[in-house]
């Protein structure tokens, strides 16, 4: 019997309006059971048939998961407010730039449109091997055609934290949210839990099966921006292939406090090197208390200690330090 | 079956161009289905069988040298490529990448050696210029590269090696003697494409600003423009309207509307009175060019011509049996044949279509020439008594081989510290005869030009070798260049200089511009970076970075990628 690939295999499409009903449905349903935001991530895997879920619960419902609000000191994120939403709201632009220009680098006018914040930080590696089907690690298989084949084609693939599998996140926004030290809300059944945007993210040395901590039966319900870096000064970019509808080859977002030139305190962080947004503590180290122009080539030069270059990604190297320095510079191109 | 039996409907081709001029085996697995369903059978694609059955441009790897006099003159060409030919049948890049080097360049003399491997790889097919496209990003930049050995201008070692008038092409045939192209206006194209793209200002820019590093390129590109020996059809209705019966596809570029144009200006019709029918053989179809390759403009232009002058010759002869005079004495003009020395004297087009009808035989359609293809001449039968029945075969002369040109002009802004690049401003300028219709040629200029700037960018297949099979399948994956990539400032234009070897002097369009822009922007690179920095198309940010940065290492595998 031939493999039809063309074609979604059929489930069962619940459409809730609200958190709880999404909740209670997660519960009841199961494991099989699969949360939809803007699709960009799900449909293609879907119609490739590597996700076969029995039921699929459409969030496109639940108006309380969409838009802005301030509450408190923090600025509140609807996971499915759209990318393009995030990119233009004027209060995000005005206090979180970092975000708003990685929303509105990722993938193309049109999937900005549809795709959501949650969906974008939430989605899965892009690994051509573990997409297309093939029984790796990451899939429950017993190897990592990327990094440990010979001839593993790993051009776009992980420079560090590599324990078993190479891929990378692929997410423009989620780099700029650990950056900005977001808190992330998610609920289920029994309650709602907070946590850190840096912990939200799995490794493989925790778990090569999955790239965030959300469980079955959980929703990632508010992304929150605390003032901590509110109108600080900031730097996003994003290198790829394509102009458009790229992933990172690699991304950095930085965030810093300064005091004339002089830096008294910064985030860098680096998307599509390690299977999640990649901190560089020692890098935020070295150019504390220091000027710009002073502390760029040594932190850069600090950027890919500890990086473990594969046969065609070597290249990555050179991205993660210029990158760094171009950060903590501040400039583009000179 | 009886051929007579078969009814064939492909309106809408769209995109695929030379991929569908011949039928694949694919193609008729729908055919041998509805024969045992006794149904109507269709046949849907997935990406997933997309990969397996939608066949790519078979990739070439090739090894030049080359001598150049000191004025950058191309003595002698060595030229060797091996062809990764897929699996099963023969495919003709190799080859076609030494007859069009050969025509492009006009080396004095020249050696082409090739080498088909059999890949265990998704299955191959002609794409736009197949060998064309990769004649000119093998052999593009090493003339720039000699232009900057020798210290000469890289547009004035294109200028001296490029084609001009009846310039030879191929191998020599039996006879020791060479084939000829029709025309090559090629370097008035590079003259009028370097003003337009502002080719020496643009030279004095500054190299190197910061982590950016400039450069521009100029390349030419070439391909087949058009075959001859096609048929028109057009009937003159009783109400005065002009109906064509045409064989061409609609590929999504319109030529099968376009060149109609041809016939309307020819019997001094309003385009609103003229009808087309086209897309189905039951609607009585002439036999008409494969429509792809650069065909459609050059073959139907032509067999449109005949026809028209069929037409022309009927009206006059009608006209003359029923007002007397001779056929000669008379003109056409505003929708009517009238005579030289009295224009009131005369009938419309709607008069004289009754009285073809009337007359019958050759007028009507009743009677068919004998040169015209079986197939059109069942049509002309089921056309006959419709009106003045216009037919004709392209039996104009033509001495030589149908091609056309392109002359690319990029500026590349190159950021060393990310490996991204961008394309400041593309110019293509075209030597491809007449302008029939300005604005599809435009749009064959552009897309076209963006499929040559995707293959030198960011458009490209990676293979597992190890297990043999691709792993960049989707198109996020092989990078194909989308609307959004399109260059920051894209100019085109054109010489305009008609063919002399075909009566409306307009030859094909759609193949010329993607090596042009392939070797033009590869040229751009180099120059920004240095020759010999990239031995591979697509060149994507990580071979920038190999080429800058000493330390960072890229595996040079074997037979990957498209180009």
């Amino acid at each position: 019997m031939a493999i039809i690939r063309d074609g979604m295999p059929p489930f069962d499409l619940f459409r809730p309006t609200s958190v709880e009903d999404a909740l209670s449905l997660a519960n009841r349903l199961g494991a099989d059971t699969w949360i939809l935001a803007g699709g960009l991530d799900s449909l293609e895997r879907f119609k490739d048939r590597i996700k076969r879920p029995k039921a699929v619960i459409d969030l496109s419902g639940v108006d309380a998961l969409r838009g802005i609000r301030q509450e408190g000191e923090d600025l509140v994120i609807g996971p499915m407010t759209t990318l393009t939403e995030v990119h233009l709201h004027p209060e995000i632009k005005a206090r979180f730039a970092l975000l708003a220009e990685a929303a509105g680098e990722v993938a193309s006018p049109q999937i900005r449109n549809q795709g959501t914040l949650g969906g974008n930080i939430s989605q899965d590696t892009r690994c051509w091997y573990y997409r297309g089907g093939w029984d790796c690690y990451r899939a429950g298989g017993g190897t990592c055609y990327a990094g440990e084949s010979p001839e593993g084609q790993n051009r776009e693939h992980a420079i560090f934290g590599a324990e078993g599998c190479v891929a990378v996140s692929p997410s423009d926004t989620a780099p700029a949210l650990v950056a900005l030290e977001a808190r992330l809300v998610i609920k289920n059944a029994e309650g709602v839990r907070e946590v850190a945007a840096e912990d939200f993210f799995v490794g493989p040395e925790k778990d090569i099966t999955r790239v965030n901590i959300l469980r079955p039966g959980e929703l990632l319900t508010e992304i929150r921006l605390p003032a901590t870096w509110a109108g600080a000064t900031f730097y996003f970019e994003k290198v790829r292939d394509r102009p458009v509808w790229d992933f990172p080859l690699v991304n950095i977002a930085a965030a810093m406090r300064l005091t004339g030139d002089r830096i008294d305190r910064a985030r860098f962080v680096l998307g599509a090197v390690a299977a999640r947004p990649w901190r560089l503590p020692q890098v935020e180290a070295a150019v504390a208390g220091r000027s710009r122009n002073a502390s760029a080539e040594a932190a850069a030069r600090l950027a890919a200690d500890g990086a473990a270059p594969l046969l065609h990604n070597g290249y990555k190297v050179v991205l993660a330090r210029n990158l760094v320095k171009r950060a903590i510079l501040g400039k583009k191109e000179s | 079956m009886d051929a007579d039996d078969i009814v064939l409907i492909s309106e809408y081709t769209g995109g695929g161009f030379g991929g569908k001029i011949t039928a694949s085996v694919a193609a008729i697995i729908p055919a041998l289905l509805a024969k045992k369903a006794q149904a109507p059978v269709m046949l849907r694609v997935s990406r997933e069988d997309e990969q397996a059955i939608g066949r790519a441009r078979p990739s070439l790897i090739g090894r030049m040298r080359a001598g150049f006099s000191k004025e950058g003159r191309l003595l002698g060409l060595d030229m060797f490529v091996v062809m990764d030919n897929g699996p099963y049948e023969e495919q003709y890049d190799g080859g076609m990448s030494g007859r069009m080097a050969s025509l492009l360049y006009q080396p004095q003399a020249m050696r082409w050696r090739g080498v088909a491997v059999l890949t265990n790889t998704p299955t191959r097919g002609a794409q736009t210029a197949p060998g064309g496209l990769q004649a000119s990003a093998l052999v593009g930049p090493l003339l720039a590269k000699a232009a900057r050995r020798l210290h000469l201008d890289p547009l004035a070692v294109c200028r001296i090696n490029a084609p001009e008038g009846r310039a030879p092409v191929g191998p020599p045939k039996a006879d020791g003697t060479l084939n000829a192209a029709t025309s090559a206006f090629v370097k008035q194209a590079l003259d009028r494409g370097a003003e337009a793209f502002g080719w020496q200002s643009r030279r004095t820019r500054p190299a190197v600003k910061g982590s950016v590093r400039h450069g521009i390129g100029v390349a030419t590109g070439g391909f087949v423009a058009g075959t001859i020996g096609f048929d028109g059809l057009f009937v003159i209705t009783p109400e005065g309207r002009l109906r064509l019966h045409t064989g061409i596809g609609n590929l999504g570029t319109e030529s099968f509307s376009d060149v109609q144009r041809v016939v309307a200006d020819a019997m001094d019709m309003p385009w609103d009175v003229c009808e087309i029918v086209w897309g189905n053989t039951g609607q009585h179809l002439a036999w008409s060019c494969v429509s792809g390759g650069s065909q459609t403009i050059h073959a139907m232009s032509r067999a449109g011509l005949a026809a028209s002058l069929d037409a022309r010759a009927k009206l006059k002869e009608i006209a003359a049996k029923t007002l007397g005079g001779k056929p000669e004495d008379y003109g056409i003009g505003g929708q009517r044949v009238f005579r030289h020395d009295n224009s009131q004297a005369g009938m419309s087009f709607a008069e004289a279509a009754r009285r073809a009808i009337e007359l019958g035989g050759i007028y009507d359609g009743h009677e068919c020439p004998a040169d015209v293809n079986k197939m059109t001449k069942a049509s002309v039968a089921a056309l006959a008594g419709q009106g003045l029945v216009a037919v004709a075969r392209d039996a104009f002369p033509r001495d030589g081989q149908t091609f056309s040109y392109v002359a690319a002009f990029a500026e590349v802004e190159v950021d060393t510290e990310t490996g991204m690049y961008r394309i400041v401003h593309f110019h293509a300028e075209a030597d491809a005869g007449v302008v029939v219709h300005p604005r599809a040629f435009a749009g064959q200029m552009a897309g076209r030009s963006m499929l040559g700037i995707g293959h030198a960018t960011t458009q490209k297949w990676l293979y597992d070798q190890e297990h043999g099979t691709p792993v960049a399948r989707r198109f996020y994956q092989t990078r194909p260049p989308t609307m959004l990539c399109f260059p920051e400032k894209f100019t085109w234009g054109s010489v305009g200089i008609p063919d002399p070897q075909t009566p409306v002097g307009a030859r094909g369009i759609g193949e010329p511009p993607v090596g042009a822009a392939c070797a033009a922007v590869l040229c751009a690179l180099n120059d920004a970076l240095g020759d010999d920095k990239f031995l591979r198309a697509p060149v994507m940010a990580d071979a920038i970075l190999a080429a800058i940065e000493p330390g960072t290492w890229r595996v040079m595998d074997g037979l990957s990628a498209n180009v």
